[in-house]
């Protein structure tokens, strides 16, 4: 909140109440109502003709959904930073950003865990994994550790909110019947005993320490997927940390953004302040240098042994077909948002939420990068193949079943955003209390 | 100067038509290459039982030789077109090749002279034209046995001709006595090849040691005779017990990373489904204290 100008709680509660959508936010839900539609269209004419209708071949048979997969897994990770490292950290700053943390993560890991089933050429064989499971596999590791993800996941956003539905359900002339029956059922048993507080803080307590090991867990899983396959660019011992410094860099960009884009359209000024933006583009800069860090370990090494089918695939990178996406992904990914946000005017809302777009816009060409040219680079020469097996560029129904998983996890976030406080509202009326107090 | 361009013009299409066959020289140059078909045909016989013949097809197209599949070809004994001479027909595959045997119904022919002559004939097919080939050779046996030697185990190999209603020896035809491995042949001492006597006869010490054989150590050493003028490849080989015996040690049901997943290893699964307890286990308390908070709901 706002430094030095406690508020009234009828003021936090009529700021901070879920709030119908305007023209802006009716349009803007349209619109990614037909994008999702649209790609569920492109995934139905998958269904029907098979994976032929995609671009993918033997060589690339991993291409842009698994480089969404990884996006969206990535992108998920910021649940843990935010809610639970920072909480960890008593770093009380980040209270109001807790809930987008979490609003993101529950949607990009429900559209991670679809984005590998539209991957599958034959997805009600999905059910082969939990009845031949091997858990030797990282496979099926990823499937058990995104499940248990998602139910921590949903979990921490659930709980910290138990005390907002007290606040809601005690408004029942604000909300419509149908609102109001969720709220019932989600939160009517909440009193607000100090007994069940205590249990409830327990619980989120506990469970901030146990996101942070299972959040570690998925994508250094997901990095395994990749560095236990035997192929240039992705034979690391590294991955694993270079995922994660990447995935928490996404996360962080992407908080920068919806809490620019949330303070705007619902007029969040008092509770998303600039001191929000100037501590959580810190934040950001040190994930930025981290994860250069890794990008150099990860590409300087290989480059300097240079083995010929390294060669090839770094070649590619750096000055070849893929090297304008490459250095895409490192200036305006990386470095650009990074010397943004070093700057104190750069970590005022309007250039930290460009550099937050940059950063996510980068990211998910860097997963790409990850997927695609290794894939096109195998060990052993692709002789006698068509010429189709030979290049990648994703077809129409997978752009559109790509951004069609990207609008359904921006739909989710606006519909939570609709439906629950997107500043947690119990938590900012005891810190103004507190702060009047003292 | 309308004069001037008239001579102009004129000097230019003399020009033209002096340059024409270079021209055309050039433009053959750059043309597709000439196409060229070719018919290999091989006589073949092994432990000296029912011979066959191999035919291979190739089209040269410039310096290249490619194999050229689905071509038809009929063989033919002794006469090149014959219905009472024919061998068969065959089609060769994707690499342009294919095999026959002699026809059981050719013995009498076969029986009645001592050398024999095949003819094979490919049809014109797309990208194939037709061609023939032929290739004689005097119908011959190569013996192969084993003989302790002074200095060890050695194999003795006699290569003899049918000549009237006799078999004669063979002098000075290449032999090669060599151990069946690996898809290859490696000779069981130093020598590549050995040169028959007057007897017809090869000796070859066995120098190989410890060689790994089947389980119970035998080995297939082969005496052979390759692609010779007059009675073709012949090769005949013998199982013989001086290898090392081999027993194949299956770990296909052991517990390993690559095992099927009842098979995994003790120290993955404890870690594995360690970890997915102990997680479960918290998320489980985590729901029943949600069920607390929910009771509470009475007593408030």
């Amino acid at each position: 909140m706002k430094e030095h100008s406690p508020l009234s709680t009828e003021k936090i509660i009529s700021d901070l109440y879920p709030k119908k959508f305007g023209r802006i936010g009716r349009v803007w839900t349209l619109f990614l109502v037909i994008v999702c539609l649209i790609g569920a269209y492109a995934y139905y004419r998958q269904l029907r003709y098979g994976l032929v209708v995609t671009s993918l071949r033997d060589y690339v048979s991993w291409g842009i959904y698994i480089s969404n997969f990884v996006f969206f897994v990535a992108i998920s990770l910021v649940g843990s930073l935010i809610t639970a490292i920072l909480r960890l950290a008593n770093a009380k700053w980040s209270t109001p950003l807790t809930r987008i943390a979490e609003m993101i993560a529950v949607s990009a890991i429900v559209f991670a865990s679809l984005i590998i089933i539209v991957d599958m050429g034959r997805p009600e064989r999905l059910v082969y994994i939990f009845t031949h499971t091997r858990i030797q596999s990282p496979i099926t590791w990823d499937v058990v550790v995104i499940s248990t993800y998602f139910v921590i996941s949903l979990l921490l956003l659930y709980l910290p909110l138990l005390p907002d539905l007290q606040i809601l359900n005690s408004h029942p002339n604000r909300n419509t019947g149908f609102l109001n029956r969720i709220y019932r059922f989600l939160g009517a048993f909440w009193k607000g005993t100090r007994e069940q507080e205590a249990i409830n803080n327990r619980s989120i307590i506990m469970l901030c320490i146990l996101i942070i090991p299972v959040a570690f867990t998925i994508h250094t899983v997901t990095s395994w997927l990749f560095a236990t396959t035997y192929r240039p660019g992705w034979d690391s011992t590294n991955f694993g940390a270079y995922f994660i410094s990447g995935a928490f860099l996404v996360g962080g960009g992407a908080v920068l953004v919806a809490m620019y884009l949330f303070r705007k359209f619902y007029g969040l000024q008092n509770y998303i302040t600039y001191r929000h933006f100037d501590n959580m583009g810190r934040v950001v800069v040190m994930l930025a240098l981290l994860y250069l860090y890794f990008n150099v370990n990860e590409y300087l090494v290989p480059a300097f042994k240079m083995k010929k089918p390294e060669e090839h695939h770094l070649e590619e990178l750096f000055s070849g077909k893929f090297s304008l996406g490459f250095w895409f992904a490192i200036i305006v990914g990386m470095i650009i948002p990074m010397f943004i946000l070093m700057f104190k005017k750069g970590r005022r809302p309007y250039p930290a939420f460009w550099a937050g777009v940059m950063v996510v816009v980068g990211a998910w060409f860097k997963r790409y990068l990850i997927v695609t040219p290794t894939l096109l680079h195998p060990f052993l020469p692709m002789a006698d193949v068509p010429e189709s097996y030979l290049n990648y560029f994703p077809s129409w129904e997978e752009w559109a079943i790509a951004m069609g998983s990207l609008a359904g996890v921006l739909l989710i976030i606006t519909l939570l955003a609709r439906v629950f406080p997107i500043v947690p509202m119990h938590e900012s009326i005891t810190e103004n209390d507190a702060h009047q107090e003292n | 100067m309308m004069h001037t361009r008239k001579i102009d013009i004129s000097r230019l299409i003399a020009v033209i038509a002096l340059c024409m066959p270079v021209m055309l020289c050039a433009q053959d140059s750059s043309a597709p290459a000439a196409r060229e078909s070719l018919l290999y045909l091989k006589y073949q016989l092994k432990n000296n039982r029912i011979p066959y013949l191999q035919v291979q097809t190739k089209s040269k197209e410039g310096k290249a030789f490619l194999p050229a599949g689905n071509v038809p070809v009929e063989l033919f004994l002794d006469k090149d077109s014959a219905a009472e001479a024919l061998i068969g027909k065959v089609t060769t595959n994707n690499l342009g090749e294919a095999t026959i045997w002699i026809p059981g119904s050719l013995a009498k022919a076969w029986d009645h002279a001592s050398d024999h002559t095949f003819y094979a004939q490919a049809k014109a097919v797309k990208n194939f034209d037709a061609v023939q080939a032929s290739v004689t050779v005097i119908m011959a046996r190569l013996e192969l046995d084993t003989a302790a030697g002074s200095d060890g185990r050695s194999l003795k190999a006699k290569l003899v001709k049918k000549e009237g209603e006799s078999w004669v020896p063979m002098p000075e035809v290449d032999v090669r006595l060599a151990v069946k491995r690996l898809g290859g042949y490696l000779p069981v001492a130093g020598d590549e090849t050995y040169t028959t006597d007057s007897t017809g006869s090869v000796t070859g010490e066995f120098g190989l040691q410890h060689l790994p054989g089947d389980s119970t150590g035998k080995i297939e050493v082969v005496a052979r005779v390759e692609e010779n003028d007059e009675v073709g490849t012949l090769e005949t080989s013998l199982l013989v017990p001086w290898g090392e015996p081999v027993v194949y040690k299956s770990d296909f049901n052991k517990r390993s990373l690559w095992a099927t997943g009842r098979k995994a290893p003790i120290w993955l699964m404890l870690i594995a489904y360690g970890c997915i307890i102990g997680v479960w286990s918290t998320v489980i308390y985590l729901f029943i204290n949600l069920y607390k908070i929910i009771k509470l709901r009475s007593q408030a």
